[in-house]
């Protein structure tokens, strides 16, 4: 860094300026002298007005307002001249690297230059560059301190201690500036360059020093926070605030002028009386909101401004889920035509009126009124040359018969909207989902086609956490609570993670508000991680914060875990551990499930039994998992019962949107009809689908797990000529694919091909044993000890063991044999309470035992 | 450093800030002609009030031909009364803008001088 000298950067001379009078106590002085000056001059005013005589007074009075006004206009323009310097333009042709930092961290590297003299360090390093900024206390670290809840007086004193194992500086040598204070530097004015700033600001700084010095990074790493990702978010965040208030503090700015509105531009359009009595405005909605600009979708919103201003056709029918920023984008228009702010001039300064339909509905005391009614308004819409007409929710307005009520409240207003959305001085904008789309509208193709369609895509996770940072000073001031970046992060995973009939931002907004509302019931003054798991776990039922906690542990044990419910496939169990724990580190990069297997195996060997243990142990209940008969899907139109349809629920589909945090296994699947499988090519490996309806599903929070008999008499033969079962997968795979059951891609998406193979005599024994356990803890609830001798398990195993279908008959000889014979000494009152009772291996009779194993 | 930071200050007083100064008071010439919206008042000049107008029925009748256009008339003269006033508005407070863009920028110009001369007076005034 031979070319980075501070002194030498025009930024220093702002800095020696500030040093010799703050620039920010300069301009609060301006303001004051300025205020006494005219004050004086009141007073000269007052005493030469009233007090003729007091000639002596009037002139000290007036000479002292002169001279304040003087000192006033001088203060002013040395503190403005000093922000001019601060923001002056940079020339590309400079050759010190320093020119390009702004002013704040220039102070900092000043600082950390000071720093590494005071301790007598060989290099100025990154390092020393964090305990600077944390002495600085800028605004930028102090908001993301407090946002992250960091303990800056903590990290600066672990800080120190990494310092003090930095080399010290040797006699007779210059002090130089480290390699990762140089590499700072680059990613800061890299970062800066990437947001369209030449300057580097303090939040460029920070983010950058998150990912180039070690030592921060590692303290970062050790609070929980991802350095290369969440730090610049953070530090964008400030910015933007800074920004934002540094663009509103400029009034003389167009932008903020038009807030002022224009008067009379509506005096050339007609009146709207029976139109104002049955809409919303939602222009003035708009200035009530103070203008709100939606986050993100930006091709909707020239799609919709291009379509509004077609000299025909010009009608807009808004399709998306609720909740995915319908409503906010017609309020963005709003907000853009009240400000003349769109990009053509047709639309500037429109009334947007939204029909409140369900007072117009219940006004009307017949068909015929309501018709009348609804055409006065439209009428009125269409004649009054400045207005846009909403409706929400069309499709409950377009369906059914004509003119009629054939349900309460549902009237089907499609012939006379038709005939003005014809009208080209009648701008129309209709709200609808694509379920309604479907339904309805794409079976009135007449009135389909008098639309501009515009297609509502879910926004990003990255646009979400924007959208929140918004939304989060109105709420913060309403409940009085503080929010934690981290609470931030919380309610973006788990709502994309556990919430998915309502896409972002919608359901993350409803989640932070429904937190906040929680956490404003308690003491606690701050929304943190926990406080949204709670509310989370209250409106799923499911143990997300335990969950959270224990997915490590769970991961790391897996093994145990399932071998306590299922007996032998050691090779089964570790692939699968080892697969899952490879998905959820997230070492290779994937889109997919969390997980993919596929398990082909004889009947009865614990396929299912493995998946339901899965689903137990990881998602916390075998309730959890979706159960799909695949074998049902045999034919091509199965895929409407899959994926569902405008008239009828698809039961994948409905089934992961409503539980996305599911294990879905897939029974039998070569059985289902090769296009069917082709469906889940996309699944598998993007980790989406979309439905019959036109709705993305998400399978990334879910393990996907097919079960497949295809081969399994190569298992049986391999078992009885005693093959190297090593050989056997790939023996299956090449069975599989020549007779055309799967084909390689499809097998090839999935993270394992497990195969499971036939139970030996001792696995079954074993089964048997933990069938009859789970008997014995029934009984033990009811006060009675059951003993299992060996030869009963011997036995049950030997009645339940079928070559065809393995173990599968186990459960239903432990019912016949053992269940049945205790079931009827219980109702025979032949056992008691306290008593200790087995079941003859022979006779399979209750008898009461000597003692309990 | 002295002497740069003099250099810049002056190209700052005298260029940089007379080029903003010149920026924001166009930026206010435009606001009182959008305020009192001027240019679509013009424009729209004659239009109906509130767009009312009346129209010909099948037939003629020289009483409703001329009963329709007087009142289409008064409209259109109405419309053109009211919006005259909000014209002249915008007018008279753009001219205000002018002005007091005038006096911001010979002001700024002057700056300096009138600090010296406000200095001088002070001293006259209380010594």
């Amino acid at each position: 860094m031979s070319s980075f000298n501070v002194k030498k950067a025009a930024i220093y001379q702002v800095i020696s300026l500030n040093a010799l009078i703050s620039l920010g106590v300069l301009a609060r002085l301006a303001t004051v002298s300025l205020w006494l000056g005219f004050a004086c001059f009141g007073g000269f005013l007052v005493l030469f007005v009233a007090v003729v005589s007091a000639q002596e007074g009037q002139e000290v009075l007036f000479g002292v307002s002169l001279l304040l006004f003087a000192y006033s206009a001088a203060v002013f323009a040395l503190s403005r001249f000093g922000e001019y310097l601060k923001r002056a333009r940079i020339s590309a042709a400079y050759e010190n690297e320093a020119e390009f930092l702004g002013f704040e961290p220039a102070r900092a590297v000043l600082r950390a230059e000071t720093i590494a003299k005071q301790e007598k360090l060989a290099m100025v390093s990154a390092t020393v560059l964090v305990i600077a900024i944390c002495k600085e206390q800028s605004s930028a670290i102090r908001f993301m301190s407090s946002r992250m809840l960091l303990d800056i007086k903590a990290l600066e004193k672990e800080l120190r201690a990494v310092l003090a194992q930095e080399p010290k500086l040797e006699e007779h040598r210059k002090r130089e500036y480290s390699e990762d204070f140089a590499k700072t530097c680059a990613t800061a004015r890299r970062l800066a360059k990437e947001q369209g700033r030449e300057r580097i600001e303090s939040e460029d700084l920070i983010a950058a020093l998150a990912t180039e010095c070690s030592a921060f990074k590692q303290l970062l790493i050790e609070r929980n926070f991802l350095p290369d990702q969440e730090i610049p978010d953070i530090a964008r965040w400030h910015l933007r605030i800074r920004q934002k208030n540094e663009e509103r503090s400029k009034f003389w700015l167009k932008k903020n002028l038009r807030r002022y509105g224009a008067l009379g531009t509506d005096w050339a359009s007609g009146y709207t009386i029976t139109l104002d009595l049955f809409s919303l405005p939602l222009t003035k909605e708009a200035a009530r909101l103070r203008f709100p600009l939606a986050v993100g979708h930006e091709k909707e919103k020239a799609e919709m401004q291009r379509i509004l201003c077609r000299q025909e056709n010009n009608n807009v029918l808004l399709v998306g889920e609720p909740g995915s920023g319908r409503k906010r984008l017609v309020l963005d228009l709003a907000s853009r035509s009240a400000l003349g702010d769109t990009k053509s001039e047709l639309l500037a300064y429109r009334r947007i009126l939204e029909i409140d339909m369900a007072h117009l509905v219940s006004s009307a005391q017949s068909t015929e009124e309501l018709e009348e009614t609804l055409s006065r308004v439209f009428s009125e819409a269409a004649n009054a040359g400045n207005v846009i007409v909403v409706i929400d929710e069309l499709h409950n307005y377009v369906g059914g018969e004509t003119g009629t009520r054939a349900e309460p409240g549902r009237v089907n207003i499609a012939t006379i909207l038709s005939a003005y959305l014809r009208l080209p001085q009648f701008v129309f904008v209709g709200i609808t989902t694509f379920a309604g789309l479907h339904r309805y509208f794409e079976q009135n193709p007449s009135l389909l086609s008098r639309f501009g369609k515009v297609e509502m895509s879910e926004i990003s996770e990255d646009e979400t956490l924007e959208v929140l940072e918004e939304t989060l000073p109105s709420l913060e001031v309403r409940y009085k609570r503080f929010v934690s970046y981290q609470a931030l992060q919380s309610i973006l995973r788990m709502s994309g993670k556990y919430i998915q009939a309502v896409p972002f931002p919608q359901k993350a907004l409803d989640l932070l508000d429904e937190a906040m509302s929680y956490v404003a019931q308690t003491r606690d003054p701050i929304l943190l991680p926990a406080h949204i798991a709670a509310v989370v776990e209250s409106r799923t039922q499911i143990p997300v914060g335990e969950m959270e906690d224990q997915e490590r542990e769970k991961l790391l044990d897996l093994e145990t875990l399932i071998h306590k419910r299922l007996i032998n496939q050691d090779i089964a169990v570790q692939e699968v551990s080892a697969a899952l724990r490879r998905a959820r580190t997230q070492i290779a990069s994937r889109q997919g499930p969390m997980g993919s297997f596929l398990f082909m195996g004889p009947t009865g060997v614990g396929k299912t039994e493995m998946a339901k243990a899965l689903a137990a142990i990881y998602f916390g209940s075998e309730s959890r998992m979706i159960r799909l008969d695949m074998s049902e899907f045999q034919n091509l139109e199965d895929i409407k019962r899959l994926l569902g349809s405008p008239s009828q629920e698809g039961l994948l589909t409905t089934a992961v949107r409503e539980n996305p945090f599911s294990l879905v296994l897939l029974d039998e699947l070569e059985k289902a009809h090769s296009n069917i499988l082709n469906l889940f090519l996309q699944v598998l490996d993007e980790g989406h689908v979309t439905d019959g309806i036109g709705r993305k599903i998400d399978f990334r929070y879910t393990i996907i797990i097919a079960t497949s008999n295809a081969g399994y008499e190569l298992i049986l033969r391999a078992l009885k000529e005693k093959k190297d079962f090593g050989a056997l997968k790939e023996e299956m795979l090449e069975y599989v694919f020549e007779r055309g059951i799967y084909r390689p891609e499809f097998i090839n998406r999935f993270d394992g091909v497990i195969i499971f193979t036939p139970l030996s005599e001792q696995h079954l024994i074993d089964i048997a044993g933990l069938m009859l356990s789970k008997v014995r803890k029934n009984l033990a609830e009811q006060g009675i000890g059951f003993v299992i001798t060996e030869e009963l398990k011997r036995e049950i195993a030997r009645l339940g063991y079928n070559p065809m279908f393995g173990a599968r008959d186990m459960r239903r000889v432990l019912q016949d044999k053992v269940e049945n014979a205790i079931a009827l000494a219980l109702l025979g009152k032949k056992i008691k309470r306290g008593q200790n009772i087995t079941v003859d291996a022979e006779t399979f009779e209750t008898r009461v035992a000597e003692e309990a194993s | 450093m002295v002497a740069v930071l003099a250099f810049k200050y002056m190209y700052w007083h005298f260029v940089y800030v007379p080029g903003e100064i010149t920026k924001a008071w166009m930026n206010f010439v435009w606001f009182s002609l959008n305020f009192f919206s001027v240019e679509q008042l013009a424009r729209t000049y004659f239009a109906p009030w509130r767009g009312v107008r009346w129209k010909q029925s099948r037939g003629f009748s020289i009483r409703e031909f001329l009963n329709i256009h007087v009142s289409n008339m008064i409209s259109r003269a109405l419309g053109a009364f009211v919006r005259t006033w909000l014209i002249v508005f915008g007018l008279v407070s753009m001219i205000i803008v002018l002005l007091s863009g005038v006096i911001i920028f010979v002001g700024w110009l002057a700056l300096p001088l009138l600090m010296l001369l406000a200095i001088y007076g002070a001293i006259n005034v209380i010594f």
